[in-house]
């Protein structure tokens, strides 16, 4: 018989329903979003590092969404004569494609602005010595600001953020309750 | 080998010590690297001297004939393989496969598990090799060889930093100091400092060395370096902190290393919020290549 997988200390935050069901958890790499009405379901992603993830979460319909996304804004990166079809696999790359991406497909289910709470994880960032005023390497901070003026203009508000510092993170979101547990490795585990 | 206690402080010529009772104190291949730096060295010799070594051979074998390289004929023996790679491209391979056999045992001390290093030492090595064509440093593949050694030290100090590892990371989050600078403050030299040791006990070239030795701190390399080993240094520092950036195989020293802005700027690296962007996105599109490369080498 297989033995259990042991659980890290930080799942018992977790809800009994979620703990059971966490082996199921859909995980996302950087670039991908993904969307589900199923309050059984979870998602999770691992070492979570410079990227943004966006969790977002309408309690009334039992709707969650979750995009990990890498970088600000596609427009100066990619040139005006990109191809928007050729993305990569990694639809979710830029945050100004992930914001609303993520957020026509939960809208789609049933999602509502004003029951939608969103979360915002990662950007954690090197050091940096010289280089004048700022740390051009604080892409979380450049990220999270262009999520939170995507999402302010669907008239989502952001609740709560977990961004910067130098390590890198877990997530487990949970469609239950919405929880979203958050381990910093190497250090603490909370509900965010 | 030795346990100490979270707060003894070891020497580097303890560990030294202990770098000869490694398993895999590579033979053949340290008779391969200085022949691969010597520019009189024919494929002939070359097959003749890896044929020593079955494992290798076989490695070799199989990474040749994988989708890495994508050749059409099969390549069955030693003498073929390096008539039709190259001696460089054959190079960065030999150390590929010596550091991944080093580099895949368990480094629980740095909280990277099942090869994550070796994960990170392969993602900042494709990025050294294309970091190196993007600003016309002339060899590819050396920038691979000395960003896959780069973390060379991490691997002998596990055996004793697993004791001292919370000792390290409890100094470096309270002091609010780099990572390097809490090693060097709990274990009295860095992970840096060991990999040179390593590296100049393995005679590898100097330049590698220097590598090994400062990729966290190119500042303070010395100054009479070539213009082209300043740039494979600064290369060789960019792609670890762009991996540690992209998250690829992070320990929980996590991302506690500072980048050289000015060093960068200064081998004309530009580090700007929209250049450190397009380096990113460029680094983003190596993930395929990254993972080719990581199944054919994998052992088993
Ligand atoms: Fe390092």
């Amino acid at each position: 018989m297989m033995m259990a997988q042991p659980l890290a200390a930080g799942i018992q935050l977790l809800d009994e329903t979620s703990q059971k069901n966490i082996a199921k958890a859909v995980e996302l790499s950087v670039g991908q979003f993904d969307v589900s009405n199923k309050r059984t379901n979870l998602f999770k992603v691992n070492t979570i590092t410079s990227g943004l993830v966006l969790v977002l979460y309408d309690g009334v319909a039992g709707i969650g969404g979750v995009a990990y996304m890498m970088l600000p804004d596609s427009d100066y990166i990619e040139g005006e004569d990109a191809n928007p079809a050729d993305d990569h696999g990694k639809p979710a790359k830029f945050a100004n494609k992930a914001v609303s991406l993520v957020w026509e497909k939960m809208e789609n289910m049933g999602a509502k602005p004003a029951n939608t709470v969103a979360r915002l994880i990662g950007g954690s960032q090197l050091f940096t010595f010289g280089g004048g005023g700022g740390n051009p390497l604080n892409l979380g901070s450049r990220n999270a600001i262009a999520c939170r003026t995507l999402l302010s203009r669907l008239g989502i508000i952001v609740d709560k953020t977990e961004v910067g510092g130098n390590r890198p993170r877990n997530i487990i979101f949970s469609l239950l309750k919405g929880d979203c547990l958050v381990s910093i490795r190497g250090g603490r585990e909370f509900l965010l | 080998m030795s346990t100490p206690t979270p707060t003894a402080k070891l020497t580097l010529e303890q560990i030294s010590a202990d770098i000869d009772q490694m398993p895999s104190v590579p033979d053949v291949i340290m008779r391969l690297s200085r022949m691969l730096e010597d520019p009189n060295v024919t494929a002939e010799e070359l097959g003749n001297v890896i044929q020593l070594d079955t494992k290798l051979t076989a490695q070799l074998l199989k990474i040749s004939n994988s989708a890495y390289y994508g050749l059409n004929r099969k390549i069955m023996s030693m003498k073929e393989a390096v008539a039709i790679l190259g001696m460089k491209a054959l190079k960065s391979l030999i150390y590929a496969i010596l550091s991944s056999k080093m580099l895949m045992a368990d480094l629980q001390g740095y909280g990277q598990l099942d090869g994550a290093l070796w994960l990170n030492a392969l993602t900042g090595a494709t990025y050294a090799k294309h970091l190196a064509k993007y600003y016309s440093y002339p060899e590819p593949d050396t920038a691979f060889t000395a960003s896959i050694l780069r973390d060379l030290g991490k691997i002998v100090l596990n055996n004793h930093v697993q004791v001292g590892f919370e000792a390290i990371e409890a100094e470096a989050m309270e002091k609010r100091i780099g990572f390097q600078q809490a090693e060097e403050a709990i274990l009295g030299f860095s992970h840096m400092q060991l990999g040179e040791h390593i590296a100049i006990k393995w005679k590898f070239p100097e330049r590698l060395v220097n590598t090994i030795r400062y990729h966290h701190t190119p500042s303070d390399a010395p100054k009479d370096m070539s213009k082209n080993d300043k740039l494979l240094l600064a290369i060789v520092h960019l792609s670890d902190g762009l991996s540690m950036m992209m998250g690829a195989g992070v320990g929980s020293d996590g991302l506690m290393y500072p980048m050289d802005i000015t060093y960068l700027n200064e081998c004309g690296i530009e580090t700007d919020a929209r250049s450190v962007e397009a380096l990113i996105d460029f680094t983003m599109d190596l993930e395929s290549e990254i993972k080719i490369l990581a199944d054919s080498i994998k052992h088993k």
